[in-house]
């Protein structure tokens, strides 16, 4: 047992051998039901069908409403890009194949369809981590299919090496209609050397989502943080990257952003990546 | 290299399936109960859409859910515990026998706990986890962790007090002061 810095100072508290000793002694005499495996995946399978069919009735009822214009903004557009939204919706079944972008916004395609394999096809993969060390950047997401546009605010001064930078991240709503939901908090920002992934966040534990709503054209900002550090594909730890990596070499990079957008509560979030901005260190 | 939920959740039951059944377990006190609670805080952790669900995100996510779910039934059965008398003739008090185990004993005040209190015992004292690791896992605060960890000593300590005090017998034999390794 290591040092345990609450100690409460009573002489009359159990003492911890004993409190250890008797949680071991009480799990290992119970002869515990092992976990049904089957039982679990079938479960999680049917939570999640029964979740996405419960999306996929709001959005088309809400798309009932709306003009053909504003579908246009259905997150099934941007399912279309799976380089720039493979993150976030890969959980989701493709739709729409063969549709040709922009165009294919119906009712149908504004929240995706259940598929046979549905369950087997989730991607984990997060915003933190959809541009992995050493692997080329997840392209710009196009700012024509997608309910939302999201670009970097360059740093007007250099970051020095393995220092922090902090970029604002300008999330603007470019359609007609008015777009709700929530953002993560912090957007994760990629630097990257000609394309190639040098550095990305680590994997965030709590992702702290943030309630926008953006009328046409309305814009909100929010900050977001880099480290003018260096990382290798050796360096990443399912997600997570090394803490001790060693500083940038002065010179040129890009810095971009990975926005998380979830349209409606339970809905799957699907990820924004802003254009490049350069960005020196040194 | 992405992975699917499946895979995540296969993985999680291989590896850490037999862990958080016991630590269910030592939340219940029911073989049964525990493993209805690990099934079902699976299901909800799997069936919900997560990012970065991978292995020690996961298992952080299912035992919180496990921990809710306790939660909830000491809730629904304080509540019945107010009403019981009116519905059940009230039990025979069992008594303490001078052969009572000590460690039973000690099981029975833990779970008599409050259930944060509990699930930081157990998985400070049985899972051997830091301070630190017991607020990531359960999604607490470091200080929120010491205070129940606080909290909870004192309260085994005053419940051992009382029992001692109602039943003549030996004190269990204590290490001095640092009670908290």
């Amino acid at each position: 047992m290591s040092p345990d810095p609450m100690s409460p100072d009573d002489p009359m508290s159990p003492d911890p051998h004993d409190l250890s000793e008797a949680l071991a002694h009480e799990a290992d005499a119970a002869a515990q039901r092992p976990v049904d495996l089957d039982a679990v995946l079938r479960g999680s399978r049917a939570r999640r069908v029964r979740r996405r069919r419960a999306v996929v009735g709001a959005t088309a009822s809400v798309a009932g409403l709306l003009v053909v214009g504003a579908l246009a903004f259905g997150v099934g557009a941007l399912t279309q890009d799976a380089a720039t939204t493979a993150g976030s919706i890969a959980e989701d079944a493709p739709v729409s194949e063969g549709a040709d972008g922009a165009g294919s916004a119906e009712p149908d395609a504004v929240a995706p369809r259940d598929g046979e394999q549905f369950g087997d096809d989730l991607l984990v993969v997060g915003p933190d981590s959809l541009n992995r060390c050493d692997a080329p950047i997840a392209p710009a997401t196009d700012a024509a299919t997608g309910p939302i546009s999201v670009v970097l605010v360059a740093p007007a001064e250099p970051v020095s090496p393995g220092a922090e930078g902090v970029v604002l991240v300008r999330i603007a709503n470019e359609g007609t209609t008015t777009v709700e939901g929530s953002v993560r908090s912090a957007p994760a920002v990629t630097v990257s050397d000609s394309g190639k992934t040098v550095w990305h966040p680590s994997l965030a534990v709590d992702e702290d989502f943030t309630p926008v709503r953006l009328a046409p054209g309305e814009q909100i900002e929010l900050e977001g943080r880099f480290a003018a550090a260096a990382c290798t594909a050796a360096d990443e730890q399912g997600g997570a990257i090394r803490a001790d990596l060693p500083p940038l070499a002065p010179g040129a990079y890009e810095l971009s952003a990975v926005v998380s957008f979830v349209a409606a509560p339970g809905a799957a979030p699907m990820l924004v990546v802003s254009p490049t901005v350069p960005v020196t260190v040194g | 290299m992405a992975r699917t939920w499946d895979d995540v959740a296969t993985r999680l039951v291989a590896e850490r399936g037999d862990a958080l059944t016991r630590y269910a377990y030592l939340l219940t006190g029911s073989v049964d109960d525990a493993a209805d609670l690990v099934q079902d805080a699976l299901v909800r952790t799997f069936g919900t859409p997560r990012f970065q669900l991978d292995l020690p995100r996961a298992e952080a996510y299912v035992r919180r859910a496990i921990l809710n779910a306790v939660i909830d039934r000491s809730r629904r059965e304080g509540t019945w515990r107010r009403v019981r008398h009116l519905a059940v003739a009230p039990s025979v008090a069992q008594s303490e026998s001078a052969g009572t185990d000590e460690r039973l004993d000690l099981m029975r005040r833990v779970r008599s706990l409050a259930p944060r209190q509990a699930a930081c015992i157990v998985l400070r004292y049985y899972e051997d986890l830091t301070v630190d690791q017991v607020a990531a896992t359960l999604g607490l605060s470091s200080g929120a962790v010491k205070r129940y960890l606080s909290d909870a000593l004192r309260a085994l300590s005053s419940s051992i007090l009382a029992s001692d005090a109602a039943t003549p017998r030996p004190m269990p034999t204590r290490t001095e002061g640092d009670h908290v390794a």
